[in-house]
């Protein structure tokens, strides 16, 4: 990719600047794109994902940190009030049920038994352990992970094309050309 | 996927940006149409300034940085080359067309001050006279705190001028909304409905650190003597912080808690051991007036508002999940509450509101 083909892309994201009101949101974002469209300008940011996955799986593994920090985030993790509803979900919970201690259990296990070749696996299945518990106020930005996001170079958007059919997934921005064809091709009143 | 309401908030998606694990070398995309499959590779974006850890070459300096916070020996920071900014501070538009690539109107009927993803203001509203319908654009409830009382101002300007305008109806845009300041839908909820009493409670996990916090929080707090300055001073400052909970009112008997003791519990719920129920007490100027200053915190804020405009009978309001068609599972709001962000620093000394987030 060009510096030009990059600036471009960040010219489409439009996401350079920083806002302090993103001290509550997903700072992960905002910092990864404060940052991230800085370089872009110097033509450093952007690599294949390939590249970036080759790079975080030479990274090695320590069972010793990652133990400690298992410990340190099940700690944490003791304040969180939806444990038992995570393991045992009501009736109508759309995501599948999750018993973080026994997740946390088998990653320690898995620790032990050095099942993970490199930090990006150990983090990875960390990471995912998060995301299960489906809480936008449960979130971990930190390690090998933090240190690249990966991304298509175009966006999709789920769009109706006239307001009343069910929406269906465009490239974003392509759906104006699907718009104007179908105004266009309408019968005159 | 990318959506007007998030463009102005100034985010990337998951999809195109923010994607956390590797998703793959090639990307195609297929068309229903027929049209060529697009064929691209996916990317990856590094998020740390070159310069401010020079060269990481080998995988062990990037486990030393990334994950021990261990600069590199050959690092020199007279190297650091500081990001450089093109221009001032931009005028700030008066609608959100421009950053949402065309989809908000120009004109909208009512603009909160400074509005602009560089700028302080969120909300917007517009008037359909020919269809009787108002739509208040809420994308955020992360506002900073000195505009929120241009926000809840363009909310009653908002009120104020459909009704005077005779419309029938109002749509609350929502959508993408990540929460924020706890107290703005509380506000916006009265502004709407000025009869009504939200019922906000909630509870938490009862277990020996919580507890010990909260009972040292709470114990110091209503030891600080108001006939001293400082004290007092103190004492209005911690008043909203999480671990001071008399403050709060205990939902059961309309009172407040008297003591970390009494709410503690432990309550039994599905397996687990809770606090009692806790309320906000929103005649407490104090406490409104720090919880709003301090670090904003997201409760269930979207839930809370579609929630207690539920069900038609009786308020008349309905809330719509996109789509209304059931197509399969549907993106809901979520009903966490924020108490996530703790600090080892919470447990090493009593936190003031501004690191209780």
């Amino acid at each position: 990719m060009t510096l030009e083909e990059a600036s471009t892309l960040v010219t489409q994201h439009r996401s350079f600047f920083d806002r302090r009101r993103f001290q509550f949101l997903d700072r992960f974002v905002l910092e990864s794109t404060l940052k991230r469209a800085l370089l872009i300008l110097k033509g450093y940011s952007i690599f294949w994902a390939s590249d970036a996955q080759k790079c975080l799986t030479s990274v090695p593994f320590n069972g010793a940190v990652a133990s400690r920090f298992l410990k340190y985030w099940n700690e944490t993790i003791q304040f969180q009030s939806t444990l038992a509803y995570l393991k045992n979900p009501p009736e109508g919970y759309q995501q599948p049920a999750v018993d973080v201690q026994a997740e946390l259990a088998r990653i320690q296990q898995n620790i032990n038994e050095g099942s993970y070749a490199n930090q990006y696996e150990f983090e990875a299945d960390f990471e995912l352990l998060t995301y299960a518990l489906h809480d936008g106020h449960v979130t971990l930005t930190a390690g090998a992970l933090s240190a690249f996001s990966f991304a298509s170079p175009f966006e999709i958007a789920s769009v109706s094309i006239d307001g009343k059919q069910p929406p269906r997934v465009y490239i974003t921005g392509s759906y104006f050309n699907v718009a104007n064809d179908l105004a266009s091709s309408k019968e005159p009143a | 996927m990318s959506h007007p309401t998030f463009d102005i908030q100034g985010g990337l998606t998951t999809f195109s940006g923010a994607g956390t694990f590797y998703p793959g070398e090639n990307l195609t995309f297929t068309f229903e149409n027929g049209t060529d499959p697009l064929e691209t590779i996916w990317l990856a974006i590094y998020n740390e300034l070159a310069n401010y850890t020079g060269p990481l070459a080998t995988g062990g300096d990037f486990y030393n940085y990334f994950v021990l916070g261990l600069l590199p020996d050959s690092f020199d920071p007279t190297t650091i080359v500081p990001p450089t900014f093109s221009g001032g501070p931009s005028e700030a538009p008066t609608n959100w067309t421009g950053s949402s690539y065309g989809a908000f109107p120009e004109d909208p009927s009512i603009a909160q001050a400074d509005l602009g993803i560089l700028h302080g203001g969120l909300v917007t509203g517009y008037f359909y006279e020919d269809i009787s319908t108002g739509v208040l654009s809420l994308p955020s409830f992360d506002a900073i705190p000195e505009t929120i009382g241009d926000y809840t101002d363009a909310v009653s300007d908002f009120i104020r001028n459909a009704s005077a305008a005779g419309l029938e109806r109002v749509v609350i845009d929502l959508q993408r909304n990540p929460g924020g300041a706890i107290l703005l839908p509380y506000i916006i909820f009265k502004s709407f409905f000025p009869d009504l009493m939200p019922f906000g409670g909630s509870r938490r996990r009862s277990f020996e650190l919580a507890n010990v916090l909260g009972s040292a929080v709470s114990d110091y707090w209503a030891s600080l003597n108001e006939t001293d300055p400082y004290e007092s001073f103190l004492k209005a400052e911690l008043a909203a912080d999480e671990w001071v909970i008399e403050t709060r009112i205990n939902a059961a008997t309309g009172k407040n808690f008297t003591s970390w003791t009494e709410y503690q519990g432990p309550v039994n719920h599905n397996g687990d051991t809770f606090s009692l129920t806790e309320r906000y007490d929103l005649a407490n100027k104090v406490f409104a007036s720090v919880r709003i200053d301090g670090f904003n915190q997201s409760s269930r804020l979207c839930l809370f508002l579609t929630q207690r405009t539920r069900p038609p009978s009786t308020n008349g309001t309905q809330s719509c999940i996109y789509p209304t068609k059931p197509l399969g599972p549907s993106q809901s709001v979520r009903g966490s509450r924020s108490k996530s962000s703790f600090l080892q620093t919470d447990f090493a000394h009593p936190p003031a509101p501004s690191s209780s987030k």
